[in-house]
């Protein structure tokens, strides 16, 4: 099976996180490439950077204020962020997803999940980490798209024990079905809040891929 | 009635009082004196008019002076007004009485003003000194203009006037003496309210000290003691096993008074630095606002945690996910040492006969996955 080579550009001002990063997507089969890296989102937008179907950007670039603007900009351009942060508060993380990231990842599950989640983001299609699972188990806000009890036992699960074997056997679900419950989560929060391209783009390979309906939403 | 009285409320009801005593003294002088000296000496007055309407603007005076004082307001320059109507009242009094008679049963005027200045000016003893000097001197020009400035009589209106300004005084100094011994009493009171206080902070302090000696009572201290004796010994894996358990208790103990903002987190992480000082990778997650825990839901809880981590090896995994009416402790532990093939094990590191929690375990062949539900009531 001859899968095009993911091409991921690495925006973080910790040269280890890079480092670590680039040996993460080395030792993946079949491999990431990361094709331009650096400490701001320039490398983004020049070539060869520019060109790499996903981003993957440390929400904390030297200043205190988090990258909002810059998520905001690569968002609206089209391009597939995951954001790998230190930050778990929630409102950073829901904000992140309002604006159009792709993925919210903490530094802590990089390394289990930060490979499948650019796998995800460069075909479109949805994933969630167990920390952003966590995250969206718990939201109170009033933008929060209606779930159903059993979606947040899942998120939760999935939360707990990050693996998706375990929630399967705890809810007595398959796996299969608790990964089809939490794409069809995120689906519904990309079908929420500020309008982006990127978010567009997850729901229509949703809708194409028959994972959710157009009037489920 | 002034800023000092209010500072103090010990202060404040006495001179409340002092105030309403002054008043009722002004107005029964005013209908049981005046009035009637006024109605029985008719004829005397040149004109009676005059002298009826001094008579008059007292009265008035002392029916807007009471609200203020019956509700303990303070004066403010609402008091000018009525010192100077209630001395021009006085002053015609005077001026009503024929010569022959000043100084006699029919002159009462020039004795009450002192009263009005008292009722108006108690917070102010030196604006009430002032006021009654200002009325004596001119109550002396009249009386000399009307040409009885003899000797005599003006030894008797200094007795009558030393009588009654004596009189005066002592209520003003007592008022005086009411504020001091209300600060004192005031002062007192908050300095033992403090002890009170930190009577109360000690023995409670000392009350948690005693259930956490108690909570060690019953595990530490044995396994220790059997340490020592060489009862048990630090080769057995069970011992190894007791002693990460208690060594977390004490932590999570010590914790426990901290004053942090997410009390539970706290303690949480203190236990899982035992763990992690082994060398056992502990990944702690939180989501959710964490509530206001009682001490023994999180004593409960994080008994529950160290149990269960003091069995990892290499990793862990502990979330908490606080929700509306409940938290959730979640703690998995890969590896084998959770074979306890489908037959959950017995939930070790409770103390707490009044369990709090609702406790599962979950056994995989991947390794062990407690979790503890707390709900609110």
């Amino acid at each position: 099976m001859a899968r095009p080579v993911i091409s991921v550009v690495v925006v973080d001002d910790h040269p280890a996180i890079l480092a670590g990063i680039r040996a993460w997507y080395a030792a993946a089969d079949p491999p990431v490439q990361v094709v331009a890296s650096g400490p701001n989102v320039g490398a983004a937008w020049t070539e060869p950077g520019r060109s790499a179907s996903v981003v993957v950007m440390d929400l904390c670039l030297g200043g205190s204020v988090p990258a909002y603007a810059d998520l905001r900009r690569l968002a609206d351009q089209g391009r597939q962020v995951i954001v790998y942060s230190m930050r778990e508060d929630a409102e950073t993380v829901l904000t992140c997803l309002d604006i159009g990231a792709f993925s919210y990842l903490t530094k802590g599950e990089g390394q289990a999940h930060l490979v499948t989640a650019t796998r995800a983001a460069a075909e479109c299609r949805p994933y969630l980490s167990p920390s952003l699972a966590g995250t969206l188990g718990v939201d109170r806000s009033p933008r929060r798209p209606a779930l159903a009890p059993r979606e947040t036992d899942v998120l939760l699960e999935w939360f707990r024990c990050e693996s998706k074997e375990l929630v399967a056997l705890k809810l007595g679900l398959s796996a299969r079905t608790v990964s089809t419950y939490l794409d069809r989560i995120r689906i519904k929060y990309a079908n929420t809040g500020r309008p982006a391209s990127t978010k567009a783009a997850l729901v229509a390979r949703a809708i194409q891929d028959g994972l959710i309906a157009v009037d489920e939403l | 009635m002034n800023a000092r009285s209010s500072s103090s409320p010990v202060a404040g009801r006495f001179l409340r009082s002092l105030r309403a005593a002054v008043l009722l003294v002004t107005s029964v002088l005013l209908l049981f004196w005046q009035l009637p000296t006024v109605v029985a000496l008719a004829a005397v007055y040149r004109p009676l008019w005059v002298e009826a309407g001094a008579l008059g603007v007292l009265a008035l005076v002392a029916v807007v002076a009471a609200p203020v004082v019956l509700r303990d307001r303070p004066w403010g320059p609402a008091r000018w007004p009525l010192l100077v109507a209630a001395q021009l009242a006085v002053l015609a009094a005077t001026a009503a009485v024929p010569a022959s008679a000043l100084i006699g049963p029919p002159h009462w005027a020039w004795e009450v003003y002192g009263w009005y200045a008292l009722v108006l000016a108690m917070d102010r003893p030196g604006l009430w000194a002032g006021c009654v000097a200002v009325h004596l001197l001119l109550t002396v020009a009249q009386v000399a203009g009307a040409g009885r400035g003899q000797p005599r009589t003006l030894v008797g209106m200094a007795v009558v006037a030393l009588v009654v300004g004596s009189w005066q005084l002592s209520i003003l100094l007592t008022a005086r003496a009411l504020e001091w011994v209300a600060a004192c009493a005031d002062r007192r009171a908050e300095q033992e309210a403090a002890l009170r206080t930190a009577e109360s902070v000690a023995e409670q302090l000392h009350r948690d000290r005693t259930e956490r000696y108690a909570a060690l009572a019953d595990s530490t201290l044995p396994l220790l003691a059997g340490l020592a004796t060489r009862r048990i010994s630090p080769d057995d894996p069970q011992v190894q096993l007791a002693c990460r358990i208690e060594a977390s208790r004490l932590r999570r103990l010590f914790a426990e008074n901290d004053d942090v903002a997410h009390p539970l987190e706290h303690e949480l992480r203190a236990c899982i630095d035992v763990a992690e000082r082994r060398g056992v990778a502990v990944d702690l997650a939180v989501r959710g606002r964490q509530p206001d825990l009682p001490r023994s839901v999180r004593r409960a809880l994080a008994d529950r945690a160290i149990a269960a981590l003091a069995t990892a090896e290499v990793s862990a995994r502990v979330t908490v996910v606080c929700r509306d009416d409940s938290v959730v402790l979640s703690v998995i532990v890969p590896g084998p040492e959770g074979a306890g093939e489908g037959s959950a094990p017995p939930p070790p590191g409770t103390t707490d006969p009044e369990e709090p929690l609702d406790v599962s375990w979950f056994d995989t062949a991947g390794g062990t996955w407690l979790e503890a539900a707390w709900h609110g009531r």
